[in-house]
This record gives structure tokens, sequence and C-alpha cells, in this order.
């Protein structure tokens, strides 16, 4: 090889000199048929040598691995130049999306095991780790499905705004790649462990000097390698594939512009500065006082001596009365009547003219009651003062039009000129509902969740992408680390199940919060963990007293809920899917969040426990 | 604890449990073993006696219930003392996506050792368990045998100076079985310390130089293999093959001088040495064979003196013993006429071609010619004896020196 080598790149770069230059000098001397036919005979000579070199070499690791990349990408040209030609751009566009996850794989792996290759032991066992996630096809399949399923997404979607198809191709794409990656994080790591320990394959590990942090580590390494790879290949595809879904043709130029603005781009998220606590408590206390009047024997005390009825104070109403209340005052607060308006300030907005002459103001108004026949509001707009008109990019040309009427229960997107925003960088913005000889219309409300923000721009689509896969990251690091401490002292299946069940009460956290919070009797919300737990045989006692068994049982029943929910952490907070898809900046305080709590606290946690467990474990230990 | 021992159990004690904590099963029960620097010991012992038990415990496997064990004068969960111990499981517990080389890949990688250096070795022990055409099937695809090979190799890729065996000779052909008894004992030469833990007891008396035979978790008898094996009411004599004529002589010749019960048999040799024969007499033909190829000479690692020289933590010191043991072979050599007899010819025979005149041996026994000195089995065994081994079967205390006497007159 060595010897040959040169000799066979010599004729290479001969035989491609000779062609170059004979073909320059005829074309030079206007023999252009002539020309045509050196480079043609050229190309094909040099194309046969090179197949010749690569046949002759194959069994040289290098010159394989270069064959198969070379070949992989001439099918995938081939193909989609066919699928160009026969006019089936979808499937053209899906064989790219999948040639770019597979080329992204391949040198993706390569170049972790190259990164593997020192003489340590955590890095051992993290290549063996890596290999026997391909090998034993467990994560193949997963690369598979990945690599099939994000490509067909687009083929799927079949909204009629590009911006939706946009938007639902990225949220669904990105939350397939993770909750594919969690599955065989969880799957990998419980069965590496579990599968050596039972085979007695650890045996043999564990009697050469690798302590057993280092065995448990270097599983981690090489899941989280693998998935790094794994992440960057669905971040190649889902990259690819949006921008070639975004060049679809457009419903209309609005379409286009809200494509360009809304989601392929990566923005600051403000929601209105909550109402101030002591306009809060005015319109809390009014309420409360018309609720004194219709139900005094819920919101009034008796003296027991003389009878007389006395205002319960906002302070001492029992939860299950004050929380409505005040859900209902914040509520109140994001409605507007008909021809009615009110003042919502944003705050924070310093340092948005730096990013661009716009803000967006993105909002969602519901109808109360039976909303207008064509399901469209007519709202108006004040900006510290400035009536706003209504500005919208169409072919590359800035217009400012009337305000059009809005759609009931959508989201739209008004832009608001970064001229308006005050030295304080604020902007107290005054919504009109209906009027100015607008059609009846009803009472709206805001969601207080998303119902209205306002927007700016701070970076592009690929840098966002990059953040959220990053995000995505840290919480399967969270989740590698649980599947390995789960089978240091469980079986497969049984440590599978624990991994699964704290995963998904991790991963829906919002939901499984709300859910106990509204389950049985328990001490106030508003304490520590810890007094709530200590209350909870308090409450238990009480309701067995009032002979409530159920409700006595449901305390039960919520105390292990929420014990169980101090050991999971909240990869809820942690989601930049949604962000993503709705074309919302991943910001340097949630990356920051994620690794601090997911992969810093959580999952060193985690990793202590297994440690732990697994040091003091007697692996050749049989346990009937 | 001395340096001299390498691994030493006292009272070692391992209870297993059940679900409710109640003692189920007393695997071993109060032993005490020591293995020495530079010796080969055996565990023997019937299945379930408690062998694997505790060379689980040697090994930080398993936790003992009592008593108190030392590995190179640690605990044996320590770490650090991992690097100078090779181990072979009683089975092929290795992962079989993996190729053979890319296992000799991991477990160097494990001893923190660089790339050129794992390849060197991984390149010898190939080549010396005969691998190294196969070196690029998974190991899933190997036979019972060619996996024992690799884990061989795997125990030897660190240049242990404890080599742990357990069964190593489960489910390999005659050869290999050979192979590794020859390897025990060249390791051995190199100046390594082998703990060889086996139920099959030919292997176990070919090779050790001290044993302990476990029963029911206590260790039942413990001593050099000729401590153990001497029959004190029976001498052999071992001559070239004689004619029917000459062996009633003998036998007429012993009776009238007094010895009863004299018995003659024709020499034996091993089954293993006559299917040994045949395969090299085979390879030696040109005929070829699928699976694993003839094993290779040693790694040149496990016995050059510059590579255990430089390793740390415990010192080297048996290479001593190991010349020690090599000038004992030399004597031995020069000083007996006739080649070493098979080890386990303990009959009255020799399997070597009569190359001598058998009547003159005869005529000299029966007082015909003058006497020449014969030779009393069991004979000694083709290796070096360590210093704690007593020396090749003496006679008892007690013989009959007058029969021998009288012949020779």
């Amino acid at each position: 090889m060595t010897r040959k080598l040169p000799v066979y790149l010599g004729v290479l770069a001969g035989v491609l000199l000779a062609t170059g230059a004979l073909f320059g000098w005829l074309a030079a001397t206007g023999h252009g048929s002539a020309a045509g036919a050196v480079l043609l005979v050229g190309n094909l000579l040099v194309t046969a040598w090179l197949c010749w070199g690569l046949w002759v070499w194959r069994y040289v690791p290098w010159v394989g691995w270069v064959t198969r990349v070379l070949v992989l990408t001439l099918f995938a040209q081939l193909t989609a130049n066919a699928a160009f030609a026969l006019d089936l751009p979808g499937f053209g566009r899906l064989v790219i999306g999948a040639w770019a996850m597979g080329a992204a794989f391949y040198v993706g792996l390569s170049l972790l095991r190259l990164a593997f290759v020192a003489g340590h032991p955590i890095l051992g066992v993290a290549r063996t780790m890596l290999d026997e996630a391909i090998r034993q096809k467990v994560g193949l399949i997963f690369v598979v499905i990945l690599v099939i399923l994000v490509p067909m997404l687009p083929l799927i979607l079949a909204d009629s705004r590009l911006e939706y198809r946009v938007s639902n191709f990225l949220r669904y794409s990105l939350f397939v790649t993770g909750l594919l990656l969690s599955i065989m994080t969880i799957l990998l790591c419980a069965r590496s462990v579990s599968r050596e320990v039972e085979s007695k394959i650890a045996f043999v590990t564990l009697t050469k000097p690798v302590a057993r942090w280092q065995y448990l580590v270097g599983k981690w390494v090489g899941v989280m390698g693998l998935n790094a790879v794994l992440l960057a290949v669905a971040g190649v595809g889902v990259y690819t594939l949006t921008l070639t879904v975004a060049q679809q043709p457009a419903q209309d130029p609005l379409d286009a512009a809200a494509v360009k603005d809304q989601v392929l781009t990566a923005r600051v998220v403000l929601k209105p500065d909550e109402v101030d606590a002591g306009q809060l408590r005015r319109e809390v206390d009014a309420k409360l006082e018309r609720l004194r009047q219709l139900a005094p024997d819920e919101y009034m005390a008796q003296d027991p001596l003389t009878g007389e009825r006395r205002p319960i104070p906002f302070e001492d109403l029992p939860e299950k009365l004050a929380t409505p209340l005040q859900a209902e005052v914040v509520s109140e607060w994001l409605r507007i009547g008909a021809r009615g308006s009110k003042v919502y300030r944003f705050s924070g907005l310093d340092d948005a003219e730096s990013y661009g002459p716009f803000v967006q103001l993105r909002l969602k108004p519901k109808a109360i009651g039976a909303a207008p026949p064509d399901k469209k509001l007519q709202l108006w707009f004040r900006a510290n003062g400035r009536e706003l008109p209504f500005v919208a990019e169409i072919n590359g040309q800035v217009r400012e039009m009337q305000m059009p009427r809005i759609a009931e229960d959508k989201f739209a997107i008004v832009r608001i000129p970064t001229d308006t925003i005050s030295e304080e960088g604020t902007i107290d913005l005054e919504v009109f509902n209906g009027g100015r000889g607008a059609p009846a219309q009803p009472d709206i409300r805001f969601s207080p969740v998303d119902g209205m923000e306002m927007l700016y721009t701070t970076g592009t689509f690929g840098p966002n992408l990059i953040k959220a896969l990053v995000v995505i990251w840290v919480r399967l690091m969270f989740l590698a680390m649980l599947g390995l401490a789960a089978a240091t002292f469980l079986g497969f299946p049984t440590a599978c199940l624990l991994s699964g069940l704290v995963f998904f009460a991790a991963a829906f956290s919002g939901y499984l919060d709300e859910s106990l919070g509204q389950y049985g009797a328990f001490p106030d919300d508003e304490l520590p963990w810890w007094q709530q737990l200590l209350g909870a045989p308090a409450a238990f006692i009480a309701k067995l007293a009032e002979g409530e068994w159920y409700d006595a049982f449901k305390v039960v029943i919520r105390t292990i809920g929420e014990v169980f929910r101090l050991f999971v952490p909240s990869l809820g907070e942690y989601n930049p899917v949604p962000l993503v898809a709705e074309g919302k900046a991943v910001t340097l305080d949630l990356i920051g969040g994620a690794l601090l709590w997911v992969g810093g606290v959580w999952t060193g946690a985690l990793a202590l426990i297994g440690i732990t467990l697994f040091h003091r474990r007697e692996l050749a230990q049989v346990t009937v | 604890m001395p340096d001299e021992y390498y691994i030493q159990c006292l009272k070692l004690t391992k209870v297993f449990k059940d679900f409710w904590l109640r003692d189920r099963v007393r695997a071993v029960d109060a032993i005490d073993l020591d293995v020495r620097r530079g010796e080969v010991f055996g565990l023997l012992g019937p299945n379930g006696s408690g062998k694997s038990t505790t060379i689980k415990m040697v090994l930080g496997l398993l936790h003992p219930t009592s008593g108190r064990i030392a590995v190179f004068g640690k605990p044996p969960r320590d770490v650090s003392i991992k690097e100078q111990i090779g181990y072979l499981p009683e089975e092929s517990y290795l992962y079989r996506f993996l190729n053979a080389r890319e296992t000799l890949e991991y477990y160097g990688k494990l001893f923190h050792q660089d790339r050129r250096k794992r390849q060197r070795r991984i390149d010898m022990l190939l080549e010396m368990v005969g691998l190294d055409q196969v070196q690029r099937r998974p190991i899933g695809e190997y036979s019972k045998g060619m996996q024992r090979r690799i884990g061989l190799a795997q125990a030897l890729i660190n240049d242990p100076k404890l080599l742990i065996l357990d069964e190593p000779t489960t489910g390999m052909d005659p050869i290999g079985t050979k192979q590794i008894k020859d390897l025990i004992l060249r390791l051995k030469d190199a100046g390594k310390t082998v703990l060889l833990c086996s139920h099959l007891l030919a292997d176990v008396e070919d090779v050790t130089d001290r044993c302990a035979i476990m029963f029911g978790g206590k260790v039942r008898q413990a001593g050099t293999i000729d401590e153990l094996l001497v029959k004190e009411d029976e001498t052999m004599i071992s001559t070239p093959a004689l004619s029917e004529e000459d062996e009633a002589r003998l036998v007429a010749a012993m009776e009238s001088a007094g010895v009863a019960d004299v018995t003659v048999r024709r020499g034996r040799q091993r089954l293993e040495s006559l299917f040994l024969d045949i395969v090299d007499e085979a390879q030696r033909a040109g005929l070829a064979t699928a699976g694993a190829g003839n094993a290779g000479q040693v790694a040149a690692f496990l016995t050059e003196e510059n590579e255990f020289a430089g390793v740390s933590g415990i010192e080297s010191g048996p290479g001593d013993d190991a010349d020690a043991g090599e000038a004992v072979i030399e004597s031995l050599v020069t000083e007996t006429p006739m080649p070493a007899a098979k080890p386990a010819a303990t009959t009255a025979a020799a399997s070597e071609p009569p190359s001598t005149d058998t009547d003159d041996v005869i005529g000299n026994l029966t007082g015909e010619s003058k006497p020449a000195p014969p030779r009393t089995t069991p004979a000694p065994p083709p290796r070096a004896e360590p210093a704690p081994t007593a020396p090749a079967a003496p006679p008892p205390d007690d013989a009959d020196g007058s029969v021998i006497d009288d012949l020779l007159k």
C-alpha cells in the first residue's frame, strides 16, 4: 500500500493535469467539440482509476470509509436527480434529507470513535457502549426510524398555510426526535448494565483496574456521545428539511412573510407586566364584597356567642375559595368589554431597537359569547399614545395599511415601531375592542399563558435550532443517568419501568402538579414541601374523624404522589420544542438553567445514588 | 503480611442468605488459604465445593461474611491491586458483538495502555492463542474452545503477576489443554504466580506445586502435590521394555529376595500423548483444519525481563526462583542418562523405545553381570520444582531397603 500509493496518486494527478491542459488548449484554440470530448474521456479515465483504487485497497480502513461515503453520496444524488426529473420534488427532498442525516451519522460516529481511542478505562467502556448500541441494533433501530420518519413528516403535514406547515414540521420533528432519543437512552442504559451483570460480563471488566464509578461514567459518556451524534443527525435533517419545506409556495404574501418573521427566526418573548399588587387587591376586595352578599355562609364568619356575622378577610379565606377568586381577578384583567379598552405595560424592551425597526405584538383574542359570523374581530391599538397602523412586508416592500380584522381564537401579529419605546424601555399598549363604526362584537379576553406577548428578533433560526438541540441533549443527560442508576440495583424490565415512570412524570411535570393540586385535601400549597408532608398525617386523621374514609384515602394517595414528585425534576420547564416551532429564542437562561438543574443537580444526584448502590453491590451475589 | 504471600485468607466464610436474610447456603466455611509468590496453586473440589465462591471473594466480586482476606496485602476491592491480576472466569463472559482484536483493545484500555503498547501486545497474544487468522470475526461466532482462548488472552493483556484461572481447560480440545498447561509452566518459569481452580484432576496434577482440596466449603487437605499423592506402601521400578522371559526372571529374582505381590505391567503412554502425536503427525503432513490455528510462542512481553521490570507496585522477586528452577532442570537432564518420563508415569512403565541391551540389564539384576543403577518412580516431572516442593518421591523411611540392596549385590 505505502509503496504503491504514491505511484497511484501520481497517475491520478497526471491524468487530471493532462486532461485539464489539453482541454484548456483546445478550448482556447476554438476546438470546442474536441475539448468537450477530451473532458469526457478524461473524466471517465479519472473515475475508472478512482474506482480501481478503491477496489484494490478496499480492506484498508480509511479507503473503505471513503468508498462508503462516496457510494452513499452518489446513490443519493442519482436518486434525487431522477426524482426531480420525474417531477417528484417531495421525494427528491426526502432523499436529500435522508442522505444528509445518513452522512452526518456516519461522519459523527467516526469522529466519536476517534475521540474514544485513548487508553483510559472510562473511554474504553464508552467505546464499547457505543459499539453495543450500534451492533446490538437497539441504537440502530432508533437511528433508522429517525432517518426515515423525520424526512417523511413534510409529506404527512397538510396545513393550508405554509407558516403552519413549517411550524408544525419543526414541532413534530423535534418532538419525535426528543421522544425517540429519550426512550432509546433509557433502554440502552438500563439494558447495558443489567445485562452485563446478569450475563457476568461485568465480572471480567470489574476485575480490571476500573472503579465502579468509572464503569458507570464510561457507560454514560458512551451514550451521551451517541446522543450527540444522533442529535446532530436530527439537526441536519430538520434544518435541511425545514428550509426545503419553507421553499414551498406560500398561500399569500402575508403567509410567506410570516414564515420568515414568525417561524424561521429567534425572538425574545415578553408578557405584559402583572397588574400591580394594590390594584389587584382593590379588585379582589370589590369582588369579595359582592360574593359576601351572594353567599354569606361561605364568605362570612359567625360569632358563636353573639351569632353576629362578620366578613372574612381575603388572607383568611380557605384556599379553595381564595385561589379561584384570585384567578378570576387576573382573568378579568385580561378581559376587554365590547367597545371598551385596556392598557397593558410591557417592560424590558431597552435593547429591542438594536435588533430592528419593529417589535411584534402577538395576540390571540378569544370572544366571550357568540363570535361574529365571519369569526373575525376588529381591534385597534395605541402604543405609548401613538396609534398603530398595520405594517406588513409584502414582496420585500414594507407597507402600512388600515388595521385588518383579526381571526378569533387564532394568533395574529401586529408590528410596533421600536421608536415608540419609551426611554425606560417600556410600551404602554392600549387595546380597543371594536368601535369606530365596526360591526358589533362581543367581549374578548386573552389567555394568561400566551394570549398576549411582545416579541422582538434577536437571532436566526439556525443557531436557535442548535440551542434547542443542546437543551434536548441536557435532558438526555438526566435520562441516561436515570437508566444507569436504576439498573445498578434492578433487572432490565423493572429498571425500564421505573425509568419510564420517572421520565413521563418529569416530562409532564406541569400536568402532574396540576392534577395533584386538585386531588384530595392537603396542607396549603404555599407551605414548604416538608411542612406539607408533615401536615399530611393531620389531614388524614381529620378526614377520618369526619368519617370521610374516601377523602382520607385520597390524602394517602396524594402524599405518595407528592413524595414521588419530590424525586422527579421538572423537565417540562426545559422544553425548547414549542419555542423553536414558534420562532421564539431559546435563551441562554434556559440553557443555563437546564445545565445547572437537569444536567448538574439532578443528574449529579442520580449519579451519586447509582454509584453508591453499585459500589456496595455484590456483583456475584445470587438472590433466589 | 509477608511479601511472599500474594493471597492470604484467614477463617474466610461466605454464607448466602435468602430474601428474609436467613442463612441459606454456607458456601465457604472458615477456610485458611495462602498463595505464595511464584507458585502454581491448585484449588480442587467437586462442583459446589466453594472453589468459585472463594475466587470471587479474592476478586472482590463477593464480600466475605466473616474472616479476612488480603490480595497483595490489600483488601480485594482495592482497585490498585487489579493492575497485577489476570482473571479467566469459568466461562467466557465476553462481548459477543466485538471481535477478538476489539475485545483485547477494550481490556487493554482498562489498563491505561497506550495505543502502541496495546497493538504490540494484542498481536503477540493473538498469535500465542492461535486466533490471529480469525481476529476480525465476532466472538459470538467462536466455538467454546476459541472463546476460552480469547478469554485467556484477555487475562494476560496486562502481564499480570497473579493469574487466576477458573477451569481454564473447560471446552478445550486436548491440544488446547496441553498448550494451556505448557503456558502455565512457562509463566511460572517467568516468575508469575498462578491460582488454578479446577475439577479436572489430571490437569492440576500436571502443573501445580501445591494444592488444596475443598469439599462442602471447607479445605479438606492441602500441601504439595507429592505430599498428597505419594503412596507410602508401594514402590515402582521402571525399565526399558523387557521380554516375557526377562520379566519372569525379574519377578523370580525379586520373589527370591523376599518381595511379595510383585506385579509387572507393560508400559502405557497417556491418551493425551497419543492424541498429540497423531495431531502433530497430521499437521506435519499438511492436512487443513477449520477454527483456531496453531498456538504460537508465548507472548514475549510475558517473559521479557524489561516488561515487568518497569511495572510499579509489588516487588518482582520470583525471577530468582525461576532461575533456580532452570538450574534444577539442567542438573536433572545432565545427570539422568534416560529421557525424562511423563509426569504421571506412576506405573512400572517406560514409553521410550528399547535402546539398551536388556539382557545385560537383567543379567546384572540377577547377578549374572555387573549391576546398573535402577530408577525409582515416580520419575521427576519435566519441570523445575519450586523451593517449597519436596524432592521427587523419596523412599519412605520405613521402606524395605534390603530388597534393593540384595538386587544390587
